[in-house]
């Protein structure tokens, strides 16, 4: 035990230090519908400081017990329980619906001090594993597990400036539509303002594609909660028939047309206890035929996107952005993320500024790089 | 999907299961042989599974949960491959076996209903090689895993007659600490590919999404593993923690439709 305990204060420490800033710089802005005065806050920021005060108490309560001397005398111990906290407050951050206000590790756990000071607290034990190899290079495995630490803080680093100064903000433009600025939807402190683009972007052309309709009789099963889940499918062909109910009842589609009005319609013949029933279906996806007591058949048509692309004009020049083929004007980045099936004529753009990026593909590469050198002295090993 | 295909590759890994079991207590060539050849038919089977469904499908056949699950057991058959040249691990294949043909099960009672198409965030040049490295890392770990965990679980009750299989000391240099190794070099390139992928689509390279931070446990898990201090090696506490790793594999394979925040996930199977 004496070896786990020797992280654990500082992490505790860090965990006091973090709740009661996120206490101090908290205030009563109203964010969304909550404001800090809640009470639902108030105990939430409660029970932080509880859980914060705790973590102190049995961090120092282990400090007695193990006689510290050196704060990094065990790396692994030190990397282990930071690994280990941080997967158990990521898994606590998705149990928990973060709040739209700067609170606390309980309600946003992934931007709470304690978070971000546990992941501080990793990077350095990860620099004192790089110091350590780099003194001691004398094999292809220690360069490995050099490049991969270093890749991790580099890409740390990087994450940092992220946090700090990027920004992410929507754009939606109508055909012949152009626009000077944009909307932030995330930033520290520039969340709602309007920012200005470098060039004018205009939105020539909005092209929407999508698969070829598929049309599929489907049957639900409705169960004793009022919920209903799809059981089968048949795509809905003129000829074919099926069975449904452990095959006490059966299915034929006499034909597929189209009614007075336009809407596709499925002649059925249905056959149950000896006796056979012809219904026409409509395509309408809401007219859902009874086939027992808890299955019902619907008729129902499949359109899914194909590909999304808008033609825009900037400075004179057009451009094409695509799902995975971004736009770069001066500093933004404009990516293609949203249409409607209402207005086919509508494009939602993102818009996205990040310092950070840069650093932390670099970071990425040398982690890649060190992986690679790991895999490959590993088949090395082998071959021995 | 040519669904007698699936069969086919569940029954060879059947036999290669049963083989492996006979030949761990008996220690003949020809048992040995068959298991070896049962695996690699598996492989095969699954190969030219995919490569039929991806010509039928006109894109990768890893968009479902169904189409995963084959992949799984696919990467699975790739890791079992690469451990056949040793002679000492024919209680790998027992588990490879066993896993591979769970995931072909369970891909069998979780068929896909209709034709599924191909979104526009995945019709990128990442897709292929971020999915085929992370269920290629996510079969490593498992495996891996269940190895070790066999080793020291086990070894009372099942390994009393089958000894010589069994290395003792430390488990890094064990055949499953090995492959745990080989598994998280894999998911963190699976990480980096992916976090390169976001990027490109989506203009953020982490997102928070409740699948993503479970990729992270996943990683943090067996990240804490390796940097166990040795002190703790062969404890109750490693035992837990092995545990704790498969199920954050599993739990971020299939489970994510549990979470609170389920609906915020836009890498949830549907």
């Amino acid at each position: 035990m004496q070896n786990l305990t020797k992280p654990i204060p500082f992490t505790g420490l860090i965990c006091i230090i973090a709740i009661i800033l996120q206490y101090l710089l908290q205030t009563n802005e109203i964010v969304g519908n909550y404001t800090s005065n809640d009470t639902g806050y108030i105990r939430i920021e409660q029970s932080a400081i509880l859980f914060g005060i705790l973590t102190a108490l049995t961090a120092l309560l282990f400090q007695f017990a193990g006689k510290q001397k050196s704060l990094f005398a065990d790396l692994n111990t030190w990397s282990f329980t930071l690994m280990l906290t941080l997967a158990i407050f990521t898994a606590a951050g998705t149990l928990i619906k973060p709040q739209p206000v700067k609170v606390s590790i309980l309600t946003n756990v992934y931007h709470s001090f304690l978070y971000t000071g546990c992941l501080g607290l990793l990077t350095a034990g990860l620099l004192v594993a790089i110091w350590q190899r780099y003194r001691n290079l004398h094999s292809m495995k220690n360069y490995a597990i050099l490049l991969s630490h270093l890749g991790v803080v580099i890409f740390l680093a990087g994450a940092a400036i992220t946090s700090a100064f990027s920004l992410e903000g929507l754009l939606y433009l109508n055909e012949g539509q152009s626009a000077k600025s944009f909307e932030v939807f995330q930033h520290n402190n520039k969340t709602g303002d309007s920012l200005q683009l470098p060039d004018e972007i205009k939105l020539v052309d909005f092209i929407l594609e999508k698969h070829p309709t598929q049309f599929y009789l489907r049957i639900y099963e409705i169960k004793e909660n009022e919920s209903y889940k799809q059981i089968n499918s048949y795509p809905a062909e003129k000829g074919m028939a099926f069975s449904f109910g452990r095959k006490k009842g059966k299915i034929k589609v006499k034909d597929i047309r189209n009614n007075s009005k336009g809407t596709l319609v499925a002649d059925l013949e249905i056959i149950k206890n000896g006796k056979s029933y012809p219904v026409p279906l409509p395509a309408t996806g809401e007219d859902a035929l009874p086939l027992n007591d808890n299955l019902y058949l619907v008729f129902e048509q499949k359109s899914e996107p194909k590909l999304f692309k808008s033609l825009v004009e900037v400075n004179n020049t057009q451009h094409e952005i695509l799902v995975n083929h971004p736009l770069k004007i001066g500093k933004y980045r404009i990516y293609q993320v949203d249409y409607s099936e209402e207005d086919e004529t509508l494009s939602g753009f993102q818009i996205t500024y990040d310092p950070g990026k840069t650093v932390v593909k670099s970071g990425l590469g040398v982690l890649f790089a060190g992986i690679i050198l790991f895999l490959f002295t590993a088949a090395k090993q082998k071959k021995k | 999907m040519n669904i007698t295909l699936i069969y086919a590759s569940l029954i060879s890994n059947i036999i290669a299961v049963l083989m492996s079991f006979i030949n761990l207590k008996r220690s003949d060539k020809w048992t040995g042989i068959i298991a070896k050849i049962s695996l690699i038919v598996s492989f095969l089977i699954l190969t030219w599974l995919i490569i039929l469904a991806w010509t039928e499908f006109q894109r990768p056949p890893f968009k479902t949960l169904f189409e995963s699950l084959i992949l799984l057991s696919w990467c699975i058959g790739g890791v079992s491959i690469f451990t056949l040249f040793s002679n000492r691990n024919g209680f790998l294949w027992i588990l490879t076996g066993i896993v591979s043909a769970g995931a072909l099960w369970y891909a069998l009672g979780n068929r896909d209903l209709e034709t599924v198409m191909l979104p526009p965030a995945l019709q990128s040049v990442w897709f292929v090689p971020h999915v085929v490295v992370y269920f290629t890392g996510y079969g490593a770990l498992v495996i891996g895993t269940l190895r070790i965990l066999a080793e020291k679980q086990l070894q009372k009750i099942f390994f009393k007659f089958y000894a010589k299989d069994i290395n003792s000391g430390n488990p890094a240099i064990t055949p499953g600490g090995k492959i745990v190794r080989i598994g998280f070099a894999f998911l963190s390139c699976g990480l980096v590919m992916g976090a390169i992928w976001a990027d490109e689509a989506w203009g953020a390279y982490w997102g928070w999404d409740p699948k993503e931070n479970w990729a992270l446990i996943t990683f943090l898990t067996y990240g804490a593993y390796l940097h166990l201090p040795n002190s703790k090696r062969g404890s109750t506490f490693e035992k837990t923690l092995l545990w704790a790793g498969i199920f954050t594999i599993l739990f971020t394979y299939l489970g994510m439709h549990l979470l609170p925040v389920a609906d915020e996930s836009v890498h949830i199977y549907q």
